[in-house]
């Protein structure tokens, strides 16, 4: 498949968020990991807003920038929140740099293998509804095009999360957020209940219930749902090469 | 300040007047909510699977009444929300009849022009709806709109504890001390050692983050360290080590 043609095909998957097989949550996912494929980057976290000033993790393309970004909002500095406080993107910022503008943030960032961090606002009529978290793990810098593409699908991403409903009212922008942040604690407990069953990490139920979401063209939030009312088994032998005890 | 910074405020607040002649911490929660949002009246329902809704507060007058209304007819946008986990706005009642045809000839009836209901929910954990009633047509204003969302979350919080109370019957300890944050704000430590615990002892999450709670209360830990263990296998919890017996009252060890 070529570029131009990927490119197509992800923009019409954000797009059709209208359909009863995708949610939120897959949309943020989705995001998250089409940011990781086509800017060259190496991870991707996405926070949304509480609608007070407040910002929650959504969604996350690995478990070591969900921990990264989880800090991020423990500590109350990083990239994230300066971009979402200003609705600015904040660029190219490398671990060198990011020592002075975020001490705390650069010293768990830099411990993880992070050369390098970006933030793009997630917009919405002037509303900034969140923004994306970038990181690459090596010191080349996103160029323009780079840039031009991350903020397009941001934005496409943030159309198609708050068009759903047809309606912009603020009520009803709580609502799809709400929904995505409480999806992201859903699949928490999901990730407990599988790893235990499983006798996995957590971390390792993750990539199974997304790889089995994935396989089979599930909503991720159905298999997780599936997982605690227990009408979905999962099994690392033969689905998923990594296990803890093998 | 952010909506968790919010509901502890108002945790605090409504946990501070510990007389015995005070209101109950839910009650004194919907008084203030109605007093904050303008609203004629608001209700907290419990809702927990495969029981009908109960009523934990609600203002006095209209809240009550259509709470009343809600649990004999069975219909209402507290119902609603609790079924379906989604925000439910009824900025305009009159406007239709079918989707509450008993309810909203009722709630018209005393008055009620709009109806708003916030779910109340942790993950897969559902506990029920906070709802606002309003005797003028319209939507709710952005302010209003985010104080309900602390409200929502301080509601939350409150229907956590009820229900930790509820699942905790043990010698040692029968009440945990209050929530006074936005639960939402557990850590995902929290939200994966509930999972695992609820599928080692075989119960449900509600139950199983109770358990973590009172591990935490009665070991003088900090929830997430109790939560680290339980994900690293490094602490077994069960309903003996935590000194509670299993609702169907044996001991299990």
């Amino acid at each position: 498949m070529t570029r131009e043609t990927r490119l197509a095909e992800v923009f019409i998957t954000l797009a059709d968020t209208l359909t009863d097989t995708f949610d939120a949550t897959d949309l943020l996912h989705y995001l998250a990991d089409a940011c990781v494929e086509l800017l060259g980057i190496d991870a991707a976290g996405i926070m949304l807003s509480d609608l007070r000033g407040g910002l929650k993790l959504a969604a996350s393309s690995s478990e070591k920038i969900r921990n990264l970004e989880l800090f991020e909002l423990q500590i109350n500095e990083g990239p994230c929140l300066d971009s979402f406080h200003t609705g600015q993107p904040v660029l190219n910022v490398t671990i060198g740099e990011a020592r002075e503008k975020w001490p705390q943030f650069e010293a768990v960032a830099a411990a993880s293998g992070v050369k390098a961090t970006h933030a793009l606002p997630l917009r919405h009529r002037g509303n900034i509804i969140g923004a994306i978290n970038l990181c690459s793990e090596h010191t080349t810098l996103l160029t323009e095009p780079d840039i031009a593409l991350g903020q397009a699908l941001a934005d496409m991403a943030t159309i198609s999360l708050l068009q759903n409903r047809g309606n912009t009212e603020q009520a009803v922008l709580a609502d799809q957020l709400q929904a995505a942040l409480n999806n992201r604690v859903l699949i928490e407990q999901a990730k407990g209940i599988l790893a235990e069953h499983a006798k996995i990490t957590p971390d390792t139920a993750f990539d199974l219930i997304r790889d089995h979401a994935r396989t089979n063209h599930n909503r991720l939030l159905h298999d997780a749902e599936n997982i605690i009312n227990g009408t979905l088994h999962l099994h690392p032998t033969t689905h998923h090469p990594k296990t803890l005890n093998p | 300040m952010n909506v968790e910074q919010a509901a502890a405020a108002i945790l605090h607040t409504i946990h501070a007047d510990t007389r015995p002649d005070a209101d109950p911490p839910a009650q004194r929660l919907v008084n203030e909510c109605a007093h904050a949002t303008s609203a004629a009246g608001t209700s907290l329902t419990w809702s927990v699977t495969h029981s009908a809704p109960l009523t934990i507060a609600a203002t006095e007058g209209t809240g009550h009444a259509l709470e009343l209304i809600g649990f004999i007819l069975g219909e209402g946008p507290q119902i609603s929300c609790a079924e379906t986990n989604r925000i439910v706005l009824r900025p305009h009642l009159g406007d239709s009849n079918t989707e509450w045809p008993g309810f909203t000839p009722e709630a018209l009836h005393v008055g009620v022009k709009a109806a708003f209901a916030f779910p109340l929910r942790l993950g897969a954990i559902s506990l029920g709806a906070l709802t606002l009633y309003r005797n003028h047509p319209g939507t709710l204003s952005e302010d209003h709109l985010t104080t309900v969302l602390a409200y929502a979350a301080a509601a939350t919080a409150l229907l956590l504890d009820k229900s930790a109370t509820e699942t905790l019957h043990g010698d040692t300890i029968d009440v945990l001390p209050p929530i006074l944050e936005d639960p939402f704000t557990l850590q995902a430590d929290v939200h994966q050692a509930t999972g695992m615990l609820s599928a080692q002892l075989k119960t449900d999450l509600g139950t199983a983050l109770s358990l973590l709670r009172a591990h935490a209360y009665s070991n003088t830990k900090p929830l997430t360290s109790v939560a680290r263990a339980v994900i690293a296998r490094k602490l077994f919890i069960t309903w003996d080590t935590s000194n509670f017996q299993s609702p169907d009252g044996t001991e299990n060890s």
